[in-house]
């Protein structure tokens, strides 16, 4: 059986969370823009 | 007082849903007087930008069961199981080109039943509702059975009361703000269902050492971390299937096309499968430190929420309340909106009543909107068991759907009879293999015999279609 080394694993988990946060970030910023730019609708 | 078998008191649990409900509801109401015509109500006024149209397509993505199926897939198929969950983001990332291409070529369309019907005539269109209005149907009562789930199994709320307050939560602001209230909504619940994942993610990661973890996996379940898993494999490939037939063929991602502003569709797609892509993952990693955290899991649906409750503790078992009362609430109405423009606008208006004016039209949709809560009710009321074979099922329907549409959009040589075909047998086969082979091969199958049958009638009888009937107005070669 060939298992998936621990660094691809705690890589996958690690940057999933750090996506996640990236993603937060992210949402906030486009909303920012498009109230300054008032375009959210 | 929390029950004995519960983190969470039953008081706290309907305070925390009595807060969110009335906080979705008065602004589903707020953002509902936008909606001064049949138009806005469907379609937020073709006018939503793109922050609203990133986070709508990625919340309504969120559902109870990424929350709760991606930790049970990650316990039962391991690292495969969370990549499987995770390659759902894909069909978002590939519906992201064919949204401007919908756009492009209806710019004034209103449904996904609206391009079977022009593009291949009653007979596909027939076909067609069937199976969108069965899968929604399928993806309502598993959300809805979600909800009363894990309400009960976090605060002791008892199944029916939680089941039941959710969907009249999500069905009243539904009918007072229409797509206005839906894609509003959807943006406070994506951004707090993206702070809760990682607040759980990185609070148990912080708890357990993952040295431990992997050493723990290697010794007593190996082939959780078996690169060669072959259930998992073929769960990857029928997950990603189902996911592309799940947004290629329903009307809750079209009417979003539809409802976006401009050339923004394709990003707001690719933003949204990004933002969802990590989600399955995390929650799936929770599952696979449950062991090495100790928890005694009994109900495999319950995996995410019990190890997030017990690691946690109350606050942690608050978070995940709230997270899956978003996620819910984010893909419900979305549902309700969708299926009822489907409903009204496909079979209400082109069969009944061809004449109806918008404002009758848009009474007819609050009367779906409250028909489909309360048939979503009447099905959710005996608590059916695993939500996985509810969705699963309807896995080969969607998945015999993608080709006609995909191909339908850029090929004008695929005729009428070999859309219908591909859907009537892909949904067969594919509802044959669900029921003797396994469920990790339905879809597949599903989306293979379709493509089989949609490429043999092409290539035997082409057409040659006018796209111009899809909208007198333009002509997009």
């Amino acid at each position: 059986m060939i298992l998936f080394p621990a660094f691809i694993v705690q890589a996958l988990i690690v940057g999933s969370l750090l996506m996640t946060a990236g993603g937060i970030g992210y949402l906030a910023f486009l909303f920012l823009r498009d109230a300054r730019n008032k375009s959210i609708w | 007082m929390a029950d004995q078998n519960t983190i969470l008191s039953a008081n706290i649990g309907w305070a925390l849903l009595a807060f969110f409900g009335i906080a979705w509801i008065a602004l589903g109401i707020y953002w509902g007087r936008k909606a001064k015509n049949l138009e806005g109500f469907m379609l937020a006024g073709r006018n939503v930008g793109l922050s609203l149209g990133s986070a709508t397509a990625m919340a309504t993505w969120v559902t109870s069961n990424t929350i709760m199926l991606a930790p049970l897939f990650a316990l039962q198929m391991g690292i495969w199981g969370m990549l499987a969950y995770s390659t759902a983001s894909l069909g978002l990332f590939l519906f992201a080109p064919m949204a401007q291409r919908i756009r492009d070529l209806m710019p004034k369309g209103y449904t996904s039943g609206d391009f079977i019907r022009l593009r291949y005539g009653t007979a596909a269109w027939v076909v067609f509702i069937i199976i969108s209005f069965v899968y929604s149907m399928a993806w309502l009562v598993s959300m809805g059975m979600a909800g009363g789930i894990v309400l009960q199994a976090l605060s002791g709320i008892p199944y029916v009361y939680g089941m039941s307050a959710i969907l009249v939560v999500c069905v009243v602001y539904t009918l007072f703000g229409g797509l206005y209230a839906v894609i509003g909504t959807d943006f406070i619940q994506s951004i707090i269902i993206l702070i809760g994942v990682l607040v759980v993610g990185s609070i148990v990661m912080g708890k357990t050492d993952f040295a431990t973890t992997y050493e723990n996996l290697t010794q007593f379940q190996p082939a959780l971390l078996d690169i060669l898993m072959p259930v998992a494999l073929l769960a990857l490939f029928n997950n990603m299937f189902f996911g592309f037939g799940e947004v290629f063929h329903n009307n809750v991602w079209w009417s979003r096309a539809f409802a976006m502003r401009g050339k923004l569709a394709p990003k707001a797609f690719f933003n949204a499968g990004l933002l969802w892509l990590p989600i399955p993952i995390a929650a799936g990693f929770i599952a696979l430190s449950a062991s090495t955290l100790g928890v005694n899991l009994t109900d495999a649906d319950m995996v995410g929420p019990k190890v997030a409750g017990e690691v946690l503790g109350p606050y942690g078992a608050m978070i995940v309340f709230v997270v899956v009362f978003c996620s819910l609430g984010s893909s419900i109405d979305s549902l309700l909106a969708a299926t009822s423009d489907l409903l009204a606008e496909d079979v209400c208006k082109r069969i009944f009543c061809p004449k109806i004016s918008d404002a009758s039209l848009r009474k007819v949709t609050s009367w779906v909107i409250v028909g489909l809560g309360v048939c979503t009710w009447l099905i959710c009321l005996p608590d059916l068991g695993q939500l996985n074979i509810v969705l699963f099922a309807s896995g080969p329907l969607v998945g015999s759907a993608i080709w006609p549409i995909v191909f339908g959009l850029y090929s004008n040589r695929i005729n009428a009879f070999g859309a219908t075909a591909a859907m009537v047998c892909g949904s067969g086969v594919g509802l044959y293999a669900y029921f003797n082979i396994g469920w990790f091969t339905a879809a597949l199958i599903g989306a293979c015999v379709s493509l089989v049958v949609i490429s043999l009638v092409t290539f035997f009888s082409p057409a040659k279609y006018d796209w111009k009937k899809l909208n007198p107005a333009i002509d997009p070669k």
